[in-house]
């Protein structure tokens, strides 16, 4: 891909991407892009570049926000967070960040990366961690391909800035999200630094690209009043012959929730209009499976949304409601997460789910 | 009881009176610019010709556009001091940030980050900051202001600093005019902040206006009590719709729909208000229109105010219909058709003509439209039935056809027979039916909380009982209150039991 630099007008449209992309999970970003609106208008746009632009020996570094959604919501955001955090990983490496990776495209944190690289003066790396959005820390393509998550850098809006080092991480993981639970679940995270040769590597390329591409065929259809589905199918087919499917068209007739392990677990119940097939979709902050009338349709690693019915505004797996006229939606996992490494750790035995990983090109 | 239901619309104040399940009397009095003259003459109407039975009203129930007006048209609003407890957490997301220019202007005086808030598990964020809020409070004062706005990270769990500071202030500014954000619901700080300072800076404008329709009791010879209501399509007292206005915003589309359920019977329906310029389509559920699911902007202002989910369709009574090639609206003649129409004697041609003509309805002169061409008139009846038919269908989320209320002066142009629709359901008061839903409307209470280590049916008892404390404070009688929505949604990465718990509850006055 090649590099570009992402202004104002660019922000909806990268955002509304990285939701979609969130597979019902990763936040709501509205002070995210708030916030990105006045940095980019203080200090101008924000590189994205190819990953294979970069130096080989380039230090770069992942990051994002571990936490809940909600307190997001409340405590919003905080710039000194972000920079002690880039600030106390730079010290602790002994040399300077010189790009930026999101974690996770999906959600509120494929913006943080953004944030992060207009407050460092660097670019932000057009590529993340998971390609979507998972709920722990290590379901990240560098770890499942034995990179290492220390030093990991994790900070709090007291100022404080704790370095968490193992070999596992797996306990790493543990640990950050003790930190994020005592500061009120939420804390900010600077990861996995990498080389630029291990990027290219072990990351998933062009996902901030991806992001802005959905984001703008769902933008230009709305605005053209086209149908928003066939744009978003033409664009990722575009970008890189990325499967998509409708799964599914019809209203919310039930949401169950239940919190377990600091998790929120559910199943979202759909029946058709008209009526006649019904669907289940269960999730663990992300949605993990769909079923229509029983047959399994889609599983995690695809990415499986829910999105308004018309416009497919993304909605996450908290703001599902009884009513809601909806399409369940799924895209096809980046290569780099259906192998059978990776798979032991983001497919759905990985969740708890007796069956194995079926991707939605075999779907009708 | 016998009460008064007026609605003060755009183009005309109406009103009702009602008893019971009867309407005694109807009348409609264009509205004027200061409000409370419409609002006079309207009592002096219904007055007139329900003699006895209208003096004998004990409650008087408004519906007003005015204060989202206010802040659509930017009048009237007056500039807010700001407080907001959250320190060190959110610091780079200010008040007013995503607000328009224009709007920031106008309302915006002194802006305060205070030490303060709490977690979401209850803790304090840091401890609240006497000397600093004490501070910011006299810096408030010393520009000059008057209202002020309150929030605090997670306040609807814990509201104890939102409080303290207010307690501050009231010491520094004994008059002024404080809202809390934590009066105002709704998780999610910027928003409850923006809906706190829209709120603030109507405080002045709702005093002035709920002093006035008292006065226009008053001396109608009345001694009813006043009432407002409110986006749900349930009332507040005056005295609370004096200190929150917000609440009032979205009164306009809710009373026509709930006044087309009383006049129906029905509670579960499409509804279509056709006025002069456009139709609004909703849906009732349980007798109440159904909520929007997204974020509400009100004068470009974000904000979480759960408003009716209505579809706004360009087709009115005064809606230009065009030949060569053929076209109806989107324009309209609006408050222009009594000199423009047709069959006043007027140049321009419209629905109204077109309904004339077929003897749908008898306004004007029909000799004027008698030689009007008979496959423009079906063009025009057809493309309305069509408009309609895509309002309603956007809206549905069931399988099969539902009924559809048609209320509006306008309703004339809603066929017998349409796509989707079971049956269409015409209603006698049609043309008041937002006055009628004013006069019916029920008083409510409202909790949307996060509760810590509680079973879920604990969490729900404790929030219904708060819901209907809110309610008996509003005014409503215990022994009716019914919960009317309960949602619950435990929180994701939270430790114990957390869940965030909404109950709202619904009652007659008492």
């Amino acid at each position: 891909m090649p590099n570009w630099t992402l202004t104002e007008k660019d922000i909806d449209i990268v955002a509304d991407g990285c939701a979609l992309l969130g597979s019902g999970g990763g936040g709501e970003s509205h002070s995210f892009r708030t916030v990105l609106r006045s940095l980019l208008a203080e200090r101008g746009p924000v590189n994205v570049v190819d990953a294979m632009t970069l130096a080989p020996d380039a230090q770069a570094v992942n990051v994002g926000f571990v936490g809940a959604p909600v307190v997001m919501t409340e405590k919003l955001f905080s710039e000194r967070t972000v920079a002690l955090a880039l600030e106390a990983m730079s010290r602790r490496l002994g040399r300077p960040i010189e790009a930026v990776i999101p974690a996770e495209i999906g959600g509120a944190n494929g913006l943080s990366a953004v944030i992060a690289a207009s407050l460092l003066g660097v670019p932000v790396v057009d590529a993340d961690g998971m390609g979507r959005a998972f709920p722990l820390s290590d379901q990240i393509s560098y770890s499942i391909y034995g990179r290492s998550a220390s030093p990991t850098i994790a900070t709090t809006d007291h100022g404080e800035v704790v370095c968490v080092e193992g070999s596992s991480n797996r306990r790493v993981e543990l640990l950050v999200r003790a930190i994020s639970s005592a500061n009120g679940a939420l804390c900010f995270t600077v990861d996995y630094p990498l080389t630029g040769a291990e990027v290219r590597s072990y990351a998933v390329l062009g996902s901030v690209s991806l992001a802005r591409r959905i984001g703008s065929a769902l933008d230009g259809a709305r605005h053209e009043h086209r149908d928003p589905f066939a744009a978003l199918a033409e664009a990722l087919d575009t970008a890189g012959g990325i499967a998509v499917r409708s799964l599914f068209d019809g209203k919310v007739i039930d949401c169950r929730h239940e919190t377990r392990g600091g998790f929120g677990f559910g199943v979202v119940s759909l029946e058709s209009i008209p009526s006649g097939e019904r669907m289940t979709v269960e999730f663990q902050n992300e949605f993990l499976i769909a079923r229509r009338n029983e047959a399994t349709v889609a599983t995690t690693p695809d990415i499986i949304s829910i999105v308004d019915a018309e416009t497919l505004r993304n909605i996450g797996s908290e703001s599902v409601r009884y009513g809601q006229r909806v399409k369940v939606i799924a895209l096809e996992a980046p290569a780099l997460l259906t192998t059978p490494a990776a798979l032991a750790v983001v497919g759905p035995r990985a969740f708890g789910l007796e069956l194995d990983y079926r991707s939605i090109r075999s779907s009708l | 009881m016998k009460r008064i239901g007026i609605d003060v619309g755009g183009t005309n104040t109406d009103a009702v009176l009602v008893d019971g399940t009867r309407i005694l009397a109807a009348a409609k009095t264009p509205t004027t610019e200061d409000v409370t003259s419409g609002v006079r003459e309207a009592l002096r109407l219904i007055l007139a010709s329900g003699g006895d039975a209208a003096r004998a009203v004990e409650a008087v129930i408004i519906g007003t556009t005015h204060f989202v007006n206010a802040v659509i048209e930017r009048k009237h609003l007056e500039r807010v001091g700001v407080l907001r407890l959250c320190l060190p957490a959110s610091a780079s997301v200010r008040p007013f940030i995503d607000w328009p220019a224009d709007l920031r202007e106008l309302v915006r005086g002194e802006v305060a980050l205070l030490p303060g808030g709490h977690e979401i598990d209850g803790r304090e964020i840091a401890a609240f900051d006497e000397v600093a809020t004490r501070a910011a409070a006299l810096r408030i004062a010393d520009a000059g202001i008057g209202s002020v706005a309150i929030s605090g990270v997670f306040s609807p769990l814990r509201a104890e600093h939102e409080e303290r500071a207010a307690a501050i202030v009231r010491d520094v500014l004994p008059d002024a005019r404080i809202t809390l954000s934590r009066d105002l619901g709704r998780i999610g700080l910027l928003e409850r902040e923006n809906v706190t300072i829209l709120n603030a800076s109507l405080r002045v404008l709702a005093r002035r206006t709920t002093q006035a329709f008292r006065t226009a009791i008053a001396e109608s010879g009345l001694t009813a009590q006043l009432y407002l209501t409110q986006n749900d399509g349930t009332v507040m007292s005056a005295d609370i719709a004096e200190e929150l206005p917000v609440l009032c915003f979205a009164s306009g589309p809710t009373n026509s729909m709930r006044g087309a359920a009383f006049l129906s019977g029905l509670s579960d329906a499409a509804v279509v208000d056709v006025g002069g310029t456009t139709s609004d389509i909703g849906i009732l559920k349980h007798g109440f229109p159904r909520e929007a699911n997204s974020v509400v902007e009100v004068g470009g202002v974000r904000t979480l105010f759960r408003m009716p989910d209505v579809t706004s369709i360009a087709l009115g009574g005064g809606t230009r219909v065009r030949t060569n090639p053929f076209r109806l609206g989107p324009d309209s003649l609006g408050f222009r058709l009594i000199e423009r129409g047709r069959v006043f004697g007027g140049p321009d041609l419209s629905t109204t003509d077109v309904a004339v003509a077929r003897g749908l309805i008898a306004l004007g002169d029909p000799q004027r439209v008698a030689d009007l061409d008979k496959e423009l008139a079906s063009s025009v009846l057809d493309e309305a039935k069509r408009l309609l038919e895509e309002g309603i269908d956007r809206l549905k989320t069931q399988a099969g056809d539902i009924p559809l209320i048609a209320v509006g002066g306008g309703s004339f142009l809603v066929p017998k027979m349409m796509k989707g629709v079971s049956e269409v359901v015409f209603v006698p008061h049609h043309d008041v039916a937002n006055a009628v839903g004013a006069a019916i409307a029920q008083i409510s209470g409202e909790v949307d909380q996060v509760f810590s280590n509680v079973s879920r049916e604990e969490a729900i008892d404790r929030a219904t009982s708060l819901a209907r404390t809110r309610a008996e404070k509003g005014g409503a009688a215990p022994a009716t209150l019914a919960i009317v929505d309960v949602e619950e949604l435990p929180l994701s990465y939270m430790p114990g039991n957390c869940r965030r718990v909404r109950v709202r509850v619904a009652g007659e006055l008492a």
